[in-house]
């Protein structure tokens, strides 16, 4: 894990990035453990999966094939 | 080259669902990607323009990315040597394993041999393969043994001629690497 890197986020990455680092701090934050172990990991998981997530390639659907009917 | 076990053909190699081309494709298929961190750029262009990691044959990041075209052009006895026939820096170079590394990448001359083997065992000429495409494995006539396929631990995937588990532990042994052959259609009906 590196130390201090930040990645830049694009805007419609935003949503992603913020449900990922919430849904681990919620599932992980307790008094038992070093906060910022989970901060930092938190945004590590979600820096992860936004890189992850850009590997993919997104197709749009075929426009109104219904429309014709 | 009218003798019909003495065929040229072209094709393109595929393993794991994704095509082989050299790293430095993939490297420049990185680079395209708008949104790319500077760390990764510059990995990118470390590797690109590094003479020793660009011809190494690997995997593409993507599975609709444009595989590298070979041409598989036969020896004797069933070997082939492969040549890329793929535009750009490495047009003409031929596939060889490394005599040191054993990894398999494009030099400019002293390409090694391959021969073909599908479930019905080694490939004699073109017409033997029962389809297109069909499963095959390398096998590397240097060492007598089918290829297989290693990773960095960056993530760079390549393919050697050697047993690449190096714990000792036969339990690590990896099995050889299935490709895929898919030959190109309009040789296909040239030769018939």
């Amino acid at each position: 894990m590196n130390k201090e890197s930040v990645m830049t986020i694009y805007e419609d990455e935003w949503a992603f990035w913020d449900d990922i680092a919430g849904k681990y701090i919620f599932k992980h934050a307790g008094v038992d453990l070093n906060a910022e172990i989970v901060l930092k990991a938190a945004g590590y998981y979600a820096d992860s999966m936004v890189l992850e997530r850009r590997k993919r390639k997104r197709v749009k659907n075929e426009p109104a094939q219904a429309a014709d009917k | 080259m009218s003798d019909a076990n003495n065929i040229t053909f072209t094709g393109q190699l595929f393993a794991d669902g994704l095509p082989l081309v050299l790293n430095y494709q993939v490297m420049e298929q990185r680079l395209k990607q708008p949104r790319i961190t500077t760390g990764q750029r510059l990995n990118a262009e470390i590797s690109l323009n590094d003479e020793i990691s660009s011809p190494i044959v690997t995997l593409a990041d993507h599975d609709d990315a444009e595989p590298l075209l070979l041409e598989f052009v036969p020896d004797y006895q069933g070997r082939y040597a492969l040549n890329v026939k793929t535009a750009g820096r490495y047009f003409n170079w031929q596939l060889r394993l490394d005599q040191s590394t054993r990894h398999l990448l494009a030099a400019k001359s002293g390409g090694s041999y391959f021969e073909l083997e599908t479930y019905a065992g080694k490939l004699k000429s073109f017409g033997d393969l029962p389809s297109n495409p069909v499963s095959v494995a390398l096998f590397s006539v240097e060492k007598k043994m089918r290829l297989f396929q290693h990773e960095t631990k960056e993530g760079l995937t390549y393919f050697l001629d050697k047993n690449p588990n190096d714990t000792g532990h036969n339990a690590y042994n990896p099995s050889s690497v299935s490709f895929v052959l898919r030959t190109n259609p309009s040789l296909l009906s040239a030769v018939a």
